[in-house]
């Protein structure tokens, strides 16, 4: 019954909005930027823009899933090297976070040159993604319980092998968390990294609308960036609680 | 001194064998100052500079904070109208879960057509990117009053909903709530204040980073990332040391 209940919640709240965005486009409210929804609709079923829009939404998503790949193998595998071998763990923690936080724009044209236009859009979003893994990984480190850490201290186990018997299926919940969260930031790196000189691509297509002002394309783009991060995460979060239940956790 | 050097380097190793391995890369390969320049030009850049550099680094910060600012009253003052009528909050759900994976880079050229090229949208950029997090967070602090707690309002005749309510019970509640969310915005929110001064082309460490190198100034280009990376760290510390010393002072 509560499924119910919530899902009629989502029709009423989703409907709610497009009607406002209807009415709001029809009466000009925000001027030429806001169109009403039925004309991006409209545009969106083109078979011309239609075309075009899948082509770059699928360039997108090859690049934010190749990204999204990349960027949690190396969260997760920075993690677990600071766990195997300590010293390495507080050195690790601060270059990630200055890592984290050097501005996407600004590494965009470094790269251009390091990796090239074609592959930019996958290692930006490789990036975005890196560190939402890498501190929920962390973070599951150490929600381990002290008495499981003593149990493997006592008995001498290697660190690896501790690492893969005990601590990371400790952290697989919050492991996925991290994952749950990175999906869409690898939407969104994507489509920045396409900004730079990307051949095609969502983001290439949102640039160009914007500079040349054809609206409905540039709502239809942005549209499906949206629809691409949110499909991405309910997958995820589908996965996860299959996953969870399946360990029983 | 030496203790302190390895302490120094347990904490940074990272960071140096990055900047090494950077300078060794751009002197080893002979690479053009156009195509990277090396540290020390970036960090030499930045001191000449620095006038100039800090005035529009604190243009961003402000724009930033504004924008975060904004959008935290915006959330708080909507996530009470929710708390205080669930339609409302039923109704606002939805859209703030379906708002929360919206890729914001790909709405910042929209927000750019609609409101116009300058600061004033930097501000809404940062502001929008703001609220739904700050209100997600408020309205669950809001509603996790502990039932102890309503028992004793209860109790002693004031009612569980309404102003007194909210001022005395729900809105304390909620504080630590609201830390958390600006803790985790407040880096953010300044990236993404760079990232639309970069795509607008208004003032501010974004547009330094963009006039740089379409002069070919990579030394300034890059000198203003490392300022905004720098700041951004910053930010979370700041955020991170308010929202502990809050802890420590008002929870046991």
């Amino acid at each position: 019954m509560t499924v119910a209940a919530d899902l009629l919640k989502w029709l009423v709240g989703i409907s709610t909005l497009m009607v406002f965005w209807e009415i709001a486009g029809r009466q000009a409210w925000l001027g030429g930027g806001l169109p009403p929804l039925s004309g991006v609709f409209a545009y969106a079923i083109e078979p011309r823009s239609t075309e075009l829009l899948l082509r770059s939404a699928g360039i997108t998503a090859t690049n934010a899933s190749y990204g999204f790949v990349i960027g949690s193998l190396i969260g997760t595998l920075i993690a677990c090297s600071g766990q195997i071998w300590r010293p390495l763990k507080q050195g690790l923690d601060t270059l990630s976070t200055f890592v984290n936080a050097i501005p996407l724009i600004a590494l965009g044209p470094l790269m251009i040159v390091t990796v090239g236009e074609q592959f930019t859009p996958m290692a930006t979003a490789a990036l975005a993604v890196f560190f939402a893994v890498f501190v929920a990984t962390l973070g599951g480190f150490e929600r381990v319980p002290n008495v499981h850490r003593d149990v493997t201290r006592a008995y001498g186990t290697a660190h690896w092998r501790a690492l893969l018997l005990v601590q990371f299926p400790n952290a697989l919940p919050s492991l996925i968390d991290g994952l749950k969260l990175g999906v869409s930031t690898a939407v969104l790196g994507a489509i920045l990294g396409e900004w730079f000189g990307a051949p095609a691509g969502l983001g290439v297509l949102i640039v160009s609308s914007m500079q040349n002002f054809q609206i409905n394309l540039l709502w239809s783009a942005a549209i499906i960036g949206t629809v691409m991060s949110a499909a991405a995460y309910f997958l995820l979060a589908l996965l996860q609680a299959r996953l969870l239940r399946r360990l029983g956790l | 001194m030496i203790s302190t050097l390895k302490g120094i380097w347990t904490r940074y190793w990272g960071i140096l064998i990055l900047l090494a391995a950077w300078q060794f890369f751009v002197s080893i390969n002979n690479i053009n100052s156009i195509v990277a320049p090396s540290p020390q030009a970036v960090v030499l850049s930045l001191i000449n500079n620095a006038d100039y550099f800090a005035g529009e680094a604190l243009r961003t910060t402000l724009t930033a904070s504004g924008g975060l600012l904004l959008g935290l009253l915006l959330g708080i003052v909507i996530a009470a109208l929710a708390w205080s009528t669930p339609t409302l909050s039923g109704l606002l759900m939805p859209m703030a879960l379906l708002l929360r994976s919206i890729p914001i880079v790909a709405f910042v050229p929209i927000i750019v057509r609609i409101a116009g090229y300058g600061t004033h949208t930097v501000l809404i950029v940062t502001t929008v990117l703001s609220f739904f997090p700050c209100y997600v967070f408020a309205l669950s602090g809001f509603q996790e009053v502990a039932q102890v707690r309503k028992d004793f309002c209860r109790s002693v005749g004031c009612k569980t909903v309404g102003w007194r309510f909210f001022r005395y019970v729900a809105m304390p509640t909620a504080v630590p709530n609201i830390l958390t969310a600006l803790r985790v915005l407040a880096p953010t929110a300044l990236l993404v204040a760079l990232v639309a001064e970069f795509l607008i082309g208004a003032d501010g460490l974004g547009y330094v980073m963009l006039r740089a190198r379409s002069d070919l100034e990579m030394d300034k280009s890059w000198a203003a990332a490392l300022l905004a990376s720098v700041l951004s760290v910053a930010f979370f510390a700041l955020f991170s040391w308010f929202d502990k010393k809050y802890r420590s002072n008002w929870q046991a």
